[in-house]
């Protein structure tokens, strides 16, 4: 073919949004998850408009009613509507879950492909310290750290999050090694990009699919984990709703009003099912690896 | 041929390993004037591609080797070089063409972004601005489409299409030197050609040298002007590739020539009916 014979472009763009749909629609348990989490993200955000009552109001007349078409979920020890108290329950939660998964994620992410792309001391150090948090039991460390920092949602949310980190460390640092050794990271090098730029562009973006999958796994993690821990005292403080906490309060009425604990559990229960079933959903499109036919 | 561009003196690079360090290249000099397509060719594992990193002051990520020797890029001493000053060095007035252009640039990231990318780097351009120069180095590679280009990810190229995205990165800042490492081994024959011609040509235009890491002896004799023969480290032979190739005065020469395919295999081959 001669020089000036110009050569023209010939796929065009394919997949996109209306691939990742098509994966999702053909799969009934991702939608599953799917609407579960939509419909938990829309309640934790639209709280004030949904609760029927003030979740705060005291009512010492109606204590302890059992489910009603005034309180669809009854009331609890002091006459406050505990549909109301789930509803912002779900909200605290879902929020210190979503804290933990992004303090996790993105320290963990950074050091990680950072700890990879340097290697040699600063990685062996890196790795060191990850092992050493990783070696210990993850809930009695968030316990010990939460009941040192003093009982709330925000320094539950920091303790179970820092110990987060090194799983996605470990994950970053792996991807980052094979990375590193790509051509076009070489190339680029060539081209004179400095380290940092090399680290965002190429190591990061690069490994950001492996990572939102870890994540999206996490969160249902995190969220019970974050129940766990207001279960027995250490996150939100009374009077703040949060599910942990509402079902540990109930906890002493679960003989005669039981639903006092049941619902806010299930609560708990079906949503970090969804976000399990979604997680796995979001695994299936962005690592085609593991894709079933 | 007037100023020498490129340099090495006595270059010496081994990796420590585990049992002892690797002498990857021993002792080797050898020259680009300005101007000039020098070939480096030899077998794998003959030094070829760590000889022509140093060139850039780069190792492969994640090696400590030990260097002596000098390697002189433009009359600067890039051994001595901090790594600041080697990445406005490179790109500007050294560039590489790497190896696999099919992994050359990043799946992830569209390749206006990419191109611009360099032209950013080494030159103070708007966003907008380097996105045309951009535009413009494509079409100059040859490329018909090259808004189109621009917007695509490179996994939606074919490999010549890549190749020409990856020598106009190359070509972004008008770089006095060229260290092509291989540059048309994952390609075939036709788009090999075209690549080399769109190379030379450019070069030439620019009055920028190349230094040609290759094994394919096709190659060399269809661009080179002078040749350099690399074996386990060192070099065994240099000079003009014509005379080189038909009257190779090294043994390990001869042996290349004679691995040619075309040189043995014509003899056994029967005529098609």
């Amino acid at each position: 073919m001669p020089l000036d014979t110009p050569v023209t472009l010939a796929s065009s763009n394919v997949g996109g949004w209306s691939y990742i749909w098509y994966q999702i629609r053909h799969s009934p348990l991702v939608i599953l998850g799917l609407a579960i989490v939509v419909a938990m993200l829309a309640i934790a955000l639209l709280a004030p408009l949904l609760a029927p009552y003030d979740p705060y109001a005291v009512s010492l007349d109606d204590r302890l009613l059992p489910p009603s078409a005034a309180h669809w979920a009854g009331t609890d020890e002091i006459g406050r509507d505990l549909l109301s108290r789930i509803i912002y329950g779900a909200r605290a939660s879902l929020a210190v879950a979503l804290a933990i998964v992004t303090i996790a994620a993105s320290l963990g992410t950074l050091l990680g492909s950072f700890s990879g792309l340097a290697g040699g001391r600063i990685d062996a150090v890196i790795m060191r310290l990850t092992d050493t948090v990783m070696a210990l039991p993850g809930l009695v460390i968030a316990l010990a750290m939460t009941a040192a920092l003093g009982p709330s949602l925000v320094n539950l949310a920091l303790a179970l999050g820092i110990l987060g980190v090194p799983f996605y460390t470990r994950l970053a640092r792996g991807q980052a090694l094979g990375l590193r050794q790509m051509q076009y990271v070489l190339a680029s090098r060539a081209m004179g990009a400095s380290t940092s730029y090399v680290l965002r562009r190429h190591i990061v973006s690069n490994l950001l699919s492996t990572m939102v999958v870890f994540a999206s796994m996490h969160i249902s993690g995190a969220l019970l984990a974050a129940a766990a821990l207001s279960f027995i005292g250490l996150g939100a403080q009374p009077p703040t709703a949060e599910l942990g906490a509402l079902i540990n309060v109930g906890r002493a009425y679960i003989q005669d009003e039981w639903w006092y604990s049941l619902i806010p559990g299930l609560v708990v229960v079906v949503s970090a099912l969804g976000f399990n079933l979604l997680g796995d959903g979001i695994r299936d499109v962005l690592d085609p690896k593991s894709r079933k036919k | 041929m007037n100023e020498c561009v490129v340099e090495i003196k006595e270059l010496r690079v081994s990796f420590p390993g585990f049992g002892g360090s690797v002498e990857a290249v021993r002792g080797i000099s050898l020259e680009v004037f300005q101007g000039e397509i020098v070939g480096l060719v030899g077998e794998s594992g003959s030094g070829k591609s760590v000889s022509a990193l140093t060139a850039l002051g780069m190792f492969p990520l994640g090696t400590k080797p030990q260097v002596s020797g000098s390697v002189t890029v433009l009359g600067k001493d890039v051994l001595s070089m901090s790594e600041r000053q080697l990445e406005s060095l490179r790109g500007s007035q050294i560039a590489l063409v790497p190896q696999e252009p099919l992994t050359s640039l990043n799946p992830t990231i569209r390749v206006g972004r990419q191109l611009s990318a360099v032209i950013r780097a080494h030159r103070s351009e708007s966003a907008q601005r380097a996105m045309e120069i951009g535009t413009e180095l494509l079409s100059e590679m040859m490329i018909e489409d090259p808004l189109r280009v621009m917007g695509a990810y490179p996994f939606e190229l074919s490999g010549g299409l890549r190749q020409r995205v990856v020598l106009a990165m190359a070509f972004a800042c008008n770089p006095k030197v060229l260290i092509a490492d291989e540059p048309t081994s994952a390609l075939d024959v036709t788009v090999q050609k075209e690549v080399l011609d769109l190379l030379a040509a450019r070069a030439r235009a620019s009055g920028a040298s190349i230094l040609m890491i290759t094994h394919d002896m096709g190659v060399v004799r269809y661009i080179c002007d002078r040749l350099y023969v690399m074996l386990d480290g060192r070099i065994v032979e240099s000079g003009d590739p014509d005379r080189l190739l038909s009257h190779p005065e090294h043994a390990y020469t001869k042996r290349l020539l004679n691995a040619l395919p075309e040189r043995t295999a014509r003899r056994h081959l029967l005529p098609v009916e």
